[in-house]
């Protein structure tokens, strides 16, 4: 029979496509059943239909939607082909799928199915999305145009269906289409494809579970069962089939390479069904799974530890393009080489309508709606399966450390999921009040909201890598820092305790994170250590704790606010211990908002109760920087002040301010008139005020004096009068100074008085004690103030004479030069030489060698260039060894013996002897004391002979001597005393007449003996070889 | 008369007590000897007897005594006066005239100071490649020890004996390697000193022993077992009203008290009798004005009453600041009017400067001595002291036991060490609690063995724990409060804390605070039971009372975990007043010393009084230059003493060197 209703076809599947989109199901329909009606009664054929859908690819028709040949990526093919396989219908509960790889490029697919509908046949052809169809359309497909587009020619045979096309350089062209050939049962689909794709595709089927196939992948294979798992007729809403299975063999030339299968897996009733993939009759992973609203979420829960390896790295790879696109990790559940492994994937599937057009993420103007979403479910899942978020605490080996490992995969997933994902967020909290710890020696894990209630953590930011590298971090901020909080807890029975370090390195951008928590319960501490192995996790198990701060808070915070000074510092401490300088503190209607991060705390101040300002003061001084503006931190210090002061007077404030250590000085005002300053503040100084109480208060009495404040105030320290007395005719004889009056002396000496306040300056005063002035030292004093002065107050008690002396000088004549000072002052010049020698006449004499004589001579020449006569005259007080000894205090004419050695002195003598019979200048010295010496100035020499010898005659030996034995040094002088009668001055003789000779007489001849010390021989020879 | 035994003369008057020849032995024996914890005659005694052998036993002997500046002429008056040997200062003055020579005898006392200048005498001598004969170092009062390196650098020589005086040889708590480096490298003789690695310092130092070459032998009384010093207690106490009313006087730049030794009221306190006390001198009146404000000097004067009524008495009083010796200086001179050879002030330096007694004329002891710390007088005198004040009390209690150390045990257990104590717990008693035993760990050496005053002290549990009571509170108010100048400053006064001591902080006190209460629990061994700061009096007294009464009587020294180790009575008697101990003393008579020192006696008395010079003469010229004057020197002392020779030193030297002539 001839197709004679052709003409109407093009018109009814423009009303089928038209009502589909508009979602009208009844025009649809009616379209379909008129189509068929035609088809099966043969009023039209298949070829309309055949030139509709060519026109379609060729762009001839407006429903060639926005696709093009590079929106069809070749790796879709399988999963749009796959989609197609789990869109159709099935009568059997188990979906088999058989991948045969033939010959030529050719891949034939096979599965059993119910067969196509004519309404599934067009889909297939058209772009072939059906907005109602959510339940059933996977994520497969976003047309078989994607497959037409990336085969070089397609055939698909389903029950009266025959498809035949090829790929003509990107538009597809429809060769044979049969709607109405006998029957086949299931459909069977040929394609072919360029070797390299053909091989490609095998091999991503056949090592579905050995790598993430560019094709194809396990968890694909998952989410398509998930899709898939539901059985029923097409637009029916039917019951989930249980038990249904999906299976995929995959065979070379008919010899099968591979079997997987999907399946649900319910242990016993009351647990929650886990989707199993098996492969070639092997489980060898399990995913838990949860879906909602078109949302699917898969994570693995079991690996099959023969698989783990390859299996880990398969569900690491990146999964965003089949719509599944968030990933996290997983770590091995057992043994410590947990460290090694870590990371698994948690996947996420969300309806088509949410993904690109590319598939490879979610659209963007979805996002809010996806990621509430997910977060709704994945609320629901954490309640669901938070029995199987069990940490475990475990002793490592060969350590007595512990590490924490999660007892169930799952949790891993949920916990990495929640730390990295960017669509959820804000969960981390719902998730960790679901965890629970099971810890050493307990029954039962520990709920974490349990747990948190023992947890107080403490964290430093910023670390440097150095730091963190030499181990110092580690010890500052983590063993101190715990020990500290150890110190802060005690008081709790159980406890844990966490300390932290964040580092990292600018330059290379590197960071870590170390920590170390002490879980101290039942009397016994497990502690884990990060131990800079990145592998030993905490899983963030602190995240609910609280800052330490919190717990010590409550014992300064009352009520929500501090009650005194000291609560105030407490508080202050414990954030600077706790937060180091990075917390702010902010203040509102005199609240103190404490920021430090997301945390806050609140509490008031202005009710604090101040009795130590100088304390309080100080801490808020010292924190200063942590203020958020400089105006609150003026507003604190107001504030402490006006607490404090409020309801005291002046005195009594400013002596509690001092007393608390605190600074007080003098200001101007504006005024030009003094006032006490505290803390940035000016009060004004009572007019009741004594000396002693403004000194008491502002402490620096030389502030005091240089101000002038003392000034015009009377004296009112305690002063004595002075205990030193001064004559008056030896001042005046001393100084002699041309305007030192007796009435001078006599308005200054008796009227001066002292007083202990330790300050080396004078307190001049007027009528009724005024100071007028308080001077230093040689401060020049006016005549006109001179007049006015009725006491001169030295501000010092403890001075001795001398020293009282200078002051009495400078203010007789106004200056002090130590005259007076030096006359009461014991002492001219110090001795300048300790004697360190036995008198000569306590020891045996010795020999002397010529080479010790030649080296007194020696040194006597290096005496030459002594200009101070008192240096020079000692050198012969002085021994330089054991036998050389010299004269030391004894004066070798009378005996006289002193340890002053300045009462010595070296006479120098030159008498004429004969010396082969011409005379000749003898020069010698004598070591005697002042008396004998000035006594020596009128000897007459008579007589000298050394060791029996005339003096010449000694030179001349002793010079020649190996050895000078004793009696070289023995000496024998004769001489006569020249006696004055008369003493100058007396009464008879005039002022500075000279002596006369009638009034001296020579006196006996007398002997001296003496023993010339070597040096002194030595000095006696030089002094002739000169 | 023979030369050989009159030779032996310059030992007469030499204290040649069991412990003294023991030194002998050991000099000779091992050629060096470490004498450790001794002060003043004790150690004159013991480097007369090695001057004495080395001029004995050396034709032309090379001495070198090496001591710190101030002490120089200490050593120099006791050893020269002492005997005989004449030795000359090194100033080390650019202009000094020394001489060397290596025919001579060359004896010289150098300071540490001069020594490390380099003096060119002793640059000369090492030059030359002398040797010493004797090395003499005495490192004072040290709490360092041997400055070892500043001795072997500038020594340069060997020596054939060395003698070591030394509180403590190395510093306190350090190795004891140095000290065998130094003897090592001082002596000539290198098996000699190679018997220094065996010598331990530990406790066995306490014991007699003439095998080693080390001294730390206590006193007599050490030897009966009984260790304890008679420490007496005054007490006084200012009324409160008065105290209350006074102004104590500020220092205006640190803000802590100007005066800080506790133990003159006029320097701490602003008071009216002030202008009393500033007079240049008194007189009974006031002294009794004084008196009546005074109650600390008012305590004293009572008691010094007592002690002057018994003619033997001889007082030292203990001083650290000027002012107050003057004060005091003032009130016994105007107190005692009338007693002649009543006071010296003690400067060290020009304590017995004249040479009196070289002539040995027993030069009428002062009764009163005020002295000072640190000064270490080699003073055979300061052991005739039988009460000593301890007016004002130094900032460490090793001080104090040199205070008391220092007089040597002469006048036995009966000396009375008195200490003032106030029950105002302001003054003397706050010294005595927070400065002293504040520092009670380092009262005393690790691993040697020695003993402090401060545990003789009656009723010390009630210093001690009123002390740690104290500190605790500092601590524990530091710990929780930031600002607490108020506590710090009163805590760096009462506690005289030294300059270096950083309590610039709550925080650095708490630390400071935190250690030195450690230190204490240490000592008494009790650090793990009463960390708490707050343990009550109760249980401090309970925990440290026995501690003490174990102390009591017994030598004591700090082991490696810094605590207070006792060696017992018992201990004591069976170590040290051991067998081989009587057995030495038992010996000594019949020692090579003893009978030459009898012989020449022996060889003395058959001189004819003023004649005696002539057979002597004959003697000494045979003996060596350096040995002259000692054996006329001590055979003149022996003569005047025991045979009433009536020339005086002079002019017994007269007739000896006219008789050379």
């Amino acid at each position: 029979m001839e197709a004679f209703r052709n003409d109407e076809i093009a018109g009814l599947l423009g009303d089928f496509y038209e009502a589909n989109q508009q979602g009208n199901r009844e025009v649809m329909d009616q379209a379909l059943m008129k189509m068929q009606t035609l088809l099966y009664t043969g009023e039209a054929d298949s070829k309309p239909f055949k030139e509709y859908f060519n026109n379609v690819f060729s762009g001839r028709m407006p429903y060639n939607a926005s696709l093009s040949v590079s929106d069809y990526p070749k790796e879709s093919i399988i999963r749009e082909l796959l989609q197609n396989t789990f869109g159709c219908y099935y009568s059997e509960q188990d979906i088999k799928v058989l991948f045969n790889f033939d010959v030529d490029g050719q891949i034939h697919l096979t599965y059993n199915e119910e067969g196509f509908t004519l309404e599934q046949i067009l889909y297939y052809l058209s772009i072939g999305r059906s907005e109602k169809d959510k339940n059933r359309e996977g994520r497969f497909g976003v047309g078989s145009k994607s497959v037409f587009m990336n085969v070089e020619w397609f055939k698909l045979r389903s029950n009266n269906f025959i498809v035949r096309l090829v790929n003509d350089n990107g538009t597809i062209k429809i060769l044979d289409l049969e709607l109405t050939a006998p029957v086949f049962k299931g459909t069977e689909i040929v394609f072919k494809v360029s070797d390299e794709v053909h091989k490609k595709i095998k091999d991503d089927l056949v090592n579905v579970a050995n790598c993430k196939g560019e094709y194809i992948n396990l968890v694909e294979f998952c989410f398509a069962f998930i899709r898939k798992k539901q059985l029923g007729r097409f637009d029916e809403q039917s019951e989930e089939s249980i038990n249904r299975t999906f299976n995929v063999a995959v065979m070379d030339q008919g010899k099968p390479l591979a079997v997987y299968k999907i399946i649900r897996h319910q242990k016993s009733p009351e647990d929650d069904p886990t989707i199993r993939f098996l492969q070639n009759g092997k489980s060898i992973i399990e995913f838990i799974w949860y879906e909602n609203d078109g949302f699917v979420y898969l994570i693995p829960f079991a690996v099959s530890s023969a698989k783990r390896d390859t299996l880990v790295k398969v569900l690491l790879d990146k999964y965003n393009y089949f719509s599944t696109y968030e990933l996290t990790g997983l770590i091995k559940s057992t043994g410590e080489d947990f460290i090694k492994e870590k990371l698994s994937a948690f996947f996420v599937s969300v309806p088509n309508s949410y993904v690109t057009t590319h598939r490879t993420g979610i659209r963007h103007e979805c996002e809010e709606e996806v990621s509430a979403a997910i977060v709704r479910d994945i609320e629901y899942m954490i309640d669901k399966y938070s029995r199987l978020f069990v940490l475990e605490l475990m002793q490592r080996t060969n350590s007595d450390k512990y590490y924490m490992r999660p007892k169930h995969y799952v949790f891993e997933f949920f916990s990495n999921y929640l730390d990295t994902s960017v669509m959820v967020q804000n969960l981390k909290g719902k998730f960790h009040n679901c965890i629970s710890v099971q810890l050493p020696g307990k029954e039962a894990p520990t709920p974490y909201p349990e747990l948190k209630e023992l947890g107080y953590f403490s964290v430093t930011d910023n670390v440097s890598k150095k730091k963190h590298l030499d181990g110092s971090a580690y010890k500052e901020y983590i063993e101190q820092e715990l020990d500290r909080m150890a110190a802060d807890v005690t008081d709790m029975p159980e406890n844990i305790i966490m300390a932290a370090y964040n580092w990292h390195d600018e330059e290379n951008e590197e960071e870590g994170r170390e920590f170390c928590y002490r879980f101290n319960i039942d009397g016994k501490t497990y502690v884990l250590d990060s131990e800079k192995n990145p592998a030993i996790r905490d899983y963030d198990i602190s995240f609910g704790f609280r800052s330490i701060v919190s717990l010590k808070l409550g014992k300064y915070v009352v009520n929500d606010a501090v009650a005194d000074e000291e609560a105030l510092i407490n508080t202050l401490n414990l954030f600077d211990t706790m937060y180091g300088k990075e917390y702010k503190i902010g203040m509102k209607y005199y609240q103190f908002i404490v920021k430090y991060r997301d945390i806050q705390h609140n509490f008031d101040v202005a009710r604090m109760n101040v009795t130590n300002l100088e304390k309080a003061y100080s801490a808020i001084v010292a924190h200063k920087n942590v203020f958020e503006s400089h105006q609150v931190y003026n507003e604190v210090i107001n504030m402490l002040l006006n607490s404090f002061t409020q309801g005291k007077d002046t005195m009594t404030f400013l002596r509690e301010i001092k007393e608390q250590g605190g600074n007080i000085t003098l200001q101007l005002d504006i005024n030009k008139k003094f006032r006490f300053a505290a803390y940035g503040k000016q009060f004004m100084i009572p007019s009741s005020i004594t000396n002693a109480d403004l000194l008491e208060i502002i402490g620096d009495v030389y502030a005091l004096i240089n101000c002038g404040m003392f000034n015009g105030r009377v004296f009112d320290f305690p002063f004595t009068k002075a205990g030193y007395s001064f004559e008056k005719a030896s001042l005046m004889s001393m100084l002699r100074s041309a305007d030192l009056t007796d009435e001078k002396v006599q308005a200054v000496v008796p009227n001066l008085y002292i007083c202990d306040l330790k300050i080396p300056r004078i307190a001049l005063l007027g009528e009724k004690d005024k100071i007028i002035r308080i001077v230093d030292l040689n401060e020049p004093i006016t005549e006109e103030e001179r007049k006015t002065i009725v006491r001169y107050i030295i501000l010092k008690d403890d001075l001795s004479k001398p020293e009282f002396a200078k002051y009495v000088e400078y203010l007789l004549v106004g200056e002090n030069n130590n005259i007076l000072a030096q006359f009461y002052s014991s002492t001219e010049e110090p001795n300048q030489v300790v004697l360190d020698q036995i008198p000569y006449y306590y020891k045996p004499l010795p020999y002397i060698t010529g080479s010790e004589l030649k080296f007194l001579r020696d040194q006597y020449k290096k005496l030459g260039d002594l200009t101070n006569d008192r240096i020079y005259r000692n050198y012969f007080a002085k021994d330089v060894n054991s036998k050389l000894f010299g004269y030391g205090g004894i004066c070798s004419c009378c005996g006289y013996e002193s340890t002053i050695i300045n009462n010595f002195i070296v006479k120098d003598f030159e008498v004429g002897m004969f010396k082969d019979e011409t005379e000749e200048k003898f020069r010698f010295s004598l070591y005697m004391c002042a008396n004998d010496s000035f006594e020596a100035s009128g000897w007459i020499i008579e007589d000298i002979s050394i060791g029996g010898m005339n003096p010449f005659v000694w030179l001349e030996e002793i010079v020649n001597c190996d050895v000078i034995p004793p009696e070289f040094l023995l000496c024998t002088i004769k001489y006569r005393n020249q006696i004055t009668y008369d003493i100058i001055g007396s009464e008879t003789r005039e002022l500075g007449e000279t002596v006369s000779s009638d009034s001296v007489s020579e006196g006996e001849q007398k002997t001296m003996d003496i023993t010339l010390s070597p040096l002194m021989a030595a000095k006696w020879i030089e002094d002739n070889h000169r | 008369m023979g030369a050989e035994q009159i030779k032996w003369i310059p030992y007469y008057g030499k204290d040649l007590s069991a412990v003294n020849m023991s030194f002998y032995e050991k000099i000779k024996k091992f050629g060096f000897c470490l004498v450790l914890d001794e002060y003043g005659g004790d150690k004159n005694s013991k480097a007369e007897l090695a001057v004495i052998d080395t001029v004995m036993t050396c034709e032309k002997p090379n001495i070198l005594v090496i001591c710190a500046a101030h002490l120089m002429h200490s050593w120099y008056r006791s050893l020269v006066s002492l005997t005989g040997v004449d030795f000359k200062m090194i100033s080390g003055a650019s202009r000094a005239i020394t001489y060397y020579d290596k025919d001579m005898a060359n004896a010289y006392i150098v300071s540490d100071k001069a020594l490390a200048n380099n003096p060119a005498v002793l640059k000369q001598f090492a030059s030359e490649g002398a040797a010493w004969d004797l090395i003499i170092l005495d490192a004072g009062l040290a709490a360092g020890g041997v400055d070892v390196d500043l001795y072997i650098e500038h020594i340069k020589a060997k020596t054939q004996r060395l003698v070591v005086f030394s509180p403590i040889p190395c510093g306190y708590q350090q190795s004891y390697d140095n000290i065998r480096r130094l003897v090592k490298e001082l002596m000539a003789d290198e098996e000699k000193a190679g018997i220094i690695d065996s010598c331990l310092f530990d406790k066995s130092t306490a014991a007699f022993d003439l095998d080693i070459p080390m001294m730390r032998y206590f006193p007599k009384s050490v030897y009966e077992g009984n260790v304890a010093r008679n420490v007496v207690m005054l007490r006084y106490k200012f009324d409160d009203d008065f105290l209350a009313h006074s102004r104590r006087l500020i220092d205006i730049k640190t803000g802590l008290p100007l005066y800080r030794s506790g133990g003159n009221i006029f320097e701490e306190y602003g008071l009216e009798a002030k202008k009393i006390y500033t007079k240049p001198s008194y007189n009974l009146g006031d002294v009794n004005d004084l008196r009546a404000v005074d109650k600390k000097l008012d305590c004293f004067l009572a008691k010094l009453d007592e002690v002057m009524e018994d003619d033997n008495a001889r007082v030292a009083i203990y001083c650290t600041t000027g002012s107050t010796i003057s004060y005091l200086k003032k009130v016994i001179q105007a107190y005692y009017p009338n007693v002649p050879n009543l006071l010296k002030i003690d400067r060290g330096d020009i304590f017995y400067t004249e040479y009196n007694d070289l002539l040995y004329e027993s030069k009428k002891d002062v009764k009163i001595v005020i002295t000072v710390d640190r000064i270490g007088s080699i003073n055979p005198a300061m052991k005739k002291t039988t009460h000593v004040f301890n007016y004002e009390i130094p900032d460490t209690p090793v001080l104090l036991e040199q205070r008391a150390a220092r007089h040597s045990v002469d006048v036995g257990t009966g000396r009375e060490f008195i200490l003032f104590t106030d029950d105002n717990g302001l003054f003397d008693r706050r010294m005595i609690s927070r400065v002293l035993f504040g520092q009670v760990y380092k009262s005393i050496v690790s691993g040697l063995p020695g003993r402090n005053v401060i545990f003789d002290i009656p009723d010390s549990v009630d210093y001690i724990v009123d002390c740690i009571r104290d500190i605790q509170y500092v601590c524990g108010y530091t710990g929780e409060v930031s600002s607490a100048r108020d506590v710090i400053v009163k805590f760096e006064s009462d506690y005289n804390l030294a300059s270096d001591v950083d309590v610039s902080s709550a925080a650095r006190t708490n630390e400071y605070t935190t250690l030195k209460l450690d230190k204490i629990y240490h000592a008494f061994g009790i650090e793990n039971s009463i960390r708490d700061l707050n343990t009550d009096e109760k249980t401090l007294r309970s925990l440290i009372k026995p501690a003490l009464d174990r102390y009591k009587n017994c030598l004591v020294y700090l082991d490696e975990n810094q605590r207070i180790i006792e060696i017992s009575d018992s201990e004591l008697k069976a170590s040290m007043y051991n067998s081989a101990y009587n057995a030495f003393e038992q010996g000594l008579m019949n020692s090579e010393m003893f009978k030459g020192l009898e012989g020449a006696r022996n060889e003395l008395d058959r001189c004819d009084g003023n004649k005696s010079i002539m057979p002597v003469r004959e003697c000494v010229d045979s003996v060596s230059d350096s040995l002259k004057l000692p054996v006329l020197l001590h055979s003149w002392r022996y003569l005047k003493d025991q045979l009433k020779v009536d020339d005086d030193l002079r002019v017994f030297m007269k007739k000896f060197n006219e008789g050379v002539i």
